[in-house]
């Protein structure tokens, strides 16, 4: 993992912005109090539909995606979501993990793909790199995931 | 069930002995018919020759001996003068004659004009005239006649050799009678056997001479066979209700008939004694060959249910592998369902840690703190009932059966369904109606219906809108459970095979090709029916009938 520098904290003067996509209302509330408490700025939703909305209306660095919601698919979301917004990095969070699913997570342009449960300051450890990967990607225009 | 078991068995067992019965036996009577066969043509082809070349031996001896007698007959004629014999010299010669065995009973001379002219012998025959008779017009014509038995003048049978010896103008005869009984002993010399005889008839019929059991000379023999033969013949009659085996062979003069003839009994007892013999020790092989086949085809009757038993243990043992399959399909979504609340409480955890870090802590976030310290009992209670349902289902031991309630079960088992159909982005449904109780053990219940409820989930497999669901309810008296699932549907070439053991369709390594296998076998076993209904691409229906325990439960 160090292929990725984690120092923090993040350089930039904006806030990381990070949208929170999970049907699990308990984890999706107190992640975003987590994170916002770390400085981030997070919005929330538990559905596919409205968090491509959301996506597409205000420009995030991260997504952080659950792959089984009910409604659209949380694959079908990572898909859309690159073809809308492809610089928003979209870090894959999933009980259900199959080899199958990350196998096409990452083949879809997922910056990572992580287990639940997973250790919160993991989470936003990694959230921070790709939110760097992210806004690098958008300053230079070569650079590349 | 049991009964026909047996009669399968049996019936392996019947047609496994005649099957090597027959082998062995056919070889067997081949071998046995063709040799008997075969002996039995030697044996008449040796009778045949045997016969044929005795009694022509004993035709040459009768020819010899008759020819002997005529020729001493026609020696003496030639050699003196009527004179001469009437001075003495027939009373002197005939002693000799006679002496020779008693051959020639009495010896005469008859003139040209059928008068006994001289006699020697034991009647008194002196004067006696014989012109009428056959035998002396035949001798006048023929010059030498051997008779055939006639009774004459003496009222016994004999028969005469006779010569004619013409001296100047006149003739006379001289005529010998040979002794019959000498003659018949002769003829009779050739017996063998309890039952051989050997004699002489005419061209009539009659008796010629005295046969070993009977003197019925003259009288009529009853043989029907009278034609003039050459050679030797040999024919089986049927002969005074007794069946002979008949040698004949005509002697030319006299037109006599000699006959050999024996008991076919007897003449055939060593072939029926070899056949016997034959056919006893055909008997023992034949009882040696059953018995074989039937010590061969226990044995193997005994392997083939010594194989079936074992079938039937490695089809159990494949069923409890089967059921650990299902129950271990189910459960694994179950286990990815802990994930979830997993996470929160982790969530919850760090939370708590940020807010209690504060040095003075406000008041609104030690509420904060509370609040989620109570969240994340609410998620350990998901956890604890994820855990024990899935303890529940997956420890049940085989019991022996019970009146279970179907809706239990289902119960259960919607819960595990429901945590695989989040998996499969899929929704599972129940509707669980009032149902009679059932005798069944709750772990063939939970193997049948896990079973038709995983297939029911993999057959959605992606599909949008999927869904599964399970129904209950009473139809005339039994339980009925429906599974049913808008998914892709099963082929009708497939349709035929669902019941059958190893038909999957899944990719390998995925199913075991048994899951309907075993719920067909629960389900027979519990006395039920199991039915379905299915449209390619539109769904499938699982329908099990399981019939309602007894009220008293069992005896």
């Amino acid at each position: 993992m160090d292929r990725r520098d984690m120092s923090q904290p993040a350089e930039s003067k904006e806030a990381i912005g990070v949208l929170v996509i999970d049907d699990e209302k308990v984890f999706r509330d107190t992640l975003a109090k987590v994170l916002k408490r770390r400085g981030m700025a997070v919005k929330i939703t538990a559905d596919g539909f409205e968090g491509l909305a959301l996506a597409q209306a205000d420009t995030f660095d991260v997504a952080v995606l659950d792959l089984k919601m009910p409604g659209m698919d949380g694959l079908t979301v990572l898909e859309r979501m690159h073809e809308i917004c492809p610089s928003t990095e979209v870090v894959v969070l999933t009980g259900h993990a199959t080899v199958e699913d990350s196998i096409t997570a990452i083949r879809q342009f997922a910056f990572d793909f992580l287990f639940k449960p997973v250790e919160v300051s993991w989470l936003a450890e990694v959230i921070a790199a790709a939110a760097r990967a992210k806004r690098a990607k958008v300053s230079g225009g070569t650079g590349g995931v | 069930m049991a009964e026909k078991e047996v009669d399968r068995y049996q019936a392996v067992f019947r047609s496994l002995v005649w099957r090597i019965a027959a082998v062995s036996l056919f070889p067997l009577l081949a071998i046995g018919g063709v040799n008997f066969f075969i002996f039995s043509t030697v044996n008449r082809d040796i009778v045949v020759e045997h016969q044929s070349n005795t009694l022509r031996h004993h035709r040459e001896s009768i020819r010899v001996f008759l020819k002997n007698i005529e020729a001493s007959v026609s020696g003496l004629a030639r050699q003196y003068s009527l004179k001469e014999l009437k001075e003495g010299n027939l009373q002197r010669l005939f002693p000799v004659i006679k002496l020779n065995n008693g051959i020639i009973t009495d010896i005469g001379i008859i003139d040209q004009n059928g008068d006994a002219v001289l006699y020697v012998g034991p009647y008194n025959l002196a004067a006696k005239n014989y012109r009428a008779t056959e035998w002396f017009k035949q001798t006048v014509e023929r010059g030498l006649y051997l008779s055939d038995m006639f009774l004459g003048y003496r009222h016994a049978p004999h028969f005469v050799i006779a010569v004619k010896r013409v001296e100047g103008d006149l003739f006379w005869i001289l005529r010998v009678t040979v002794n019959t009984d000498y003659f018949s002993r002769l003829v009779d010399n050739l017996h063998s056997g309890r039952t051989g005889e050997t004699f002489i008839i005419n061209r009539a019929g009659l008796y010629q001479t005295k046969s070993r059991f009977a003197n019925d000379i003259l009288k009529p023999s009853g043989y029907p066979f009278l034609q003039r033969h050459p050679g030797i013949s040999l024919r089986e009659v049927r002969w005074n209700n007794k069946r002979y085996l008949c040698t004949t062979t005509w002697l030319s003069h006299p037109d006599w008939l000699l006959i050999y003839r024996q008991e076919l009994g007897e003449v055939y007892a060593p072939l029926w004694r070899a056949s016997a013999i034959g056919l006893g020790i055909l008997a023992i092989g034949a009882i040696a060959a059953l018995l074989l086949a039937i010590f061969v085809s226990q044995r193997q009757v005994r392997v083939i249910r010594q194989a079936d038993r074992e079938k039937e243990l490695l089809a159990n043992e494949l069923m409890v592998t089967g059921k650990t399959a299902a129950v271990g399909e189910l459960s694994a979504g179950v286990a990815h369902e802990i994930n979830n609340p997993l996470a929160s409480i982790e969530t919850l955890r760090v939370w708590i840690s940020d807010l209690v870090s504060q040095d003075p802590l406000p008041e609104e976030d030690r509420r904060e703190i509370l609040d989620a310290a109570q969240k994340i009992g609410e998620q350990v209670e998901r956890c604890k009932q994820i855990t024990q349902g899935l303890l529940k289902f997956s420890r049940r031991v085989e019991t022996s059966p019970e009146n279970s309630n179907v809706n239990t079960i289902l119960e259960e088992l919607s819960t595990m369904g429901r945590a695989r159909a989040r998996l499969e982005n899929a929704k599972l449904e129940t509707e669980l109606g009032a149902v009679p109780q059932v005798f069944a053990s709750p772990l063939d219940l939970q193997q049948i219906f896990a079973n038709l409820v995983n297939n029911a989930l993999d057959a959605l497999a992606g599909r949008p809108a999927s869904k599964v669901k399970i129904r209950s309810y009473e139809n005339q008296g039994r339980a009925c459970i429906e599974i049913s699932d808008n998914g892709c549907g099963i082929s009708e070439e497939n349709l035929a095979r669902v019941f059958l053991p190893f038909f999957t369709t899944k990719p390998v390594g995925q199913g075991t090709g048994l899951g309907l296998a075993i719920c067909y076998g629960l389900v027979q076993k519990l006395g039920g029916t199991i039915t379905v209904q299915t449209k390619l691409d539109a769904g499938t229906t699982f329908t099990v009938s399981l019939p309602a325990a007894r009220a008293a439960g069992p005896e």
